[in-house]
């Protein structure tokens, strides 16, 4: 079936994970406005993004210190914080779309689904590399608080040990 | 939760997540709560005036 909108350089697909509640809210208002969940996540978006940088929820860019942090690398550990971060990325994605009762039942150490299990796997050989090559190449803190805290979370997401 | 979007808006959604140190998950997340709010705040002042109509 066709997409009900298009995007003239064409669209993309961003996963997010959230809460249940927001969750429920978001399909609320899709459906009392007659839309698809997507477009009224969509239409939040763009107006969290149009209120700018004023609110509590969303304070002023701050100084760019990952960026910075990351240009003090050397080229190859540059290159391999960013593929690591680029993989990262893509399990929080894969996360995201899990069933949320898939993801509970992984926290609690149970594993449900194949899918579970493939993104646990991932996820277990991201922290294998952070182990052995991120740590102890990279090292500048502040590059390895940002990736150990993402890596964290999805770990405890999925009941991965650490 | 999956979101079709234009892909200038996910490139500005990146930047914006990379500068606060966050996954666009949870950026996006920051931003649908935002939008929310507005959203809260317009039916209440649409309710106000709706009570001020005689």
């Amino acid at each position: 079936m066709p997409r009900p909108r298009r995007f003239p350089d064409g669209g993309v697909v961003i996963s997010a994970y959230v809460p249940r509640e927001v969750y429920q809210k978001v399909r609320e208002l899709a459906r009392s406005e007659g839309r698809s969940i997507s477009e009224a996540a969509y239409e939040l978006i763009r107006r969290g993004l149009e209120a700018g940088s004023g609110s509590a929820a969303d304070p002023p860019d701050p100084p760019n210190a990952i960026q910075s942090a990351l240009k003090g690398l050397e080229p190859l550990e540059r290159e391999r914080v960013l593929l690591f971060m680029k993989e990262l990325e893509e399990a929080e994605g894969r996360l995201a779309r899990l069933r949320p009762d898939d993801i509970k039942l992984a926290r609690s150490g149970h594993l449900t689904s194949p899918e579970v299990e493939n993104v646990r796997r991932t996820v277990l050989g991201l922290k294998r590399t952070y182990e052995k090559v991120i740590k102890r190449s990279v090292r500048s803190p502040e590059v390895l608080d940002v990736i150990g805290e993402r890596l964290l979370r999805l770990m405890k997401e999925l009941g991965v040990p650490a | 939760m999956s979101v079709y979007l234009p892909p200038d808006l996910k490139a500005e959604i990146e930047r914006r997540a990379s500068t606060r140190r966050m996954s666009i998950s949870e950026y996006a997340l920051n931003l649908m709560l935002k939008g929310l709010d507005i959203e809260r705040a317009k039916e209440a002042e649409e309710g106000a005036k709706a009570k001020e109509v005689p």
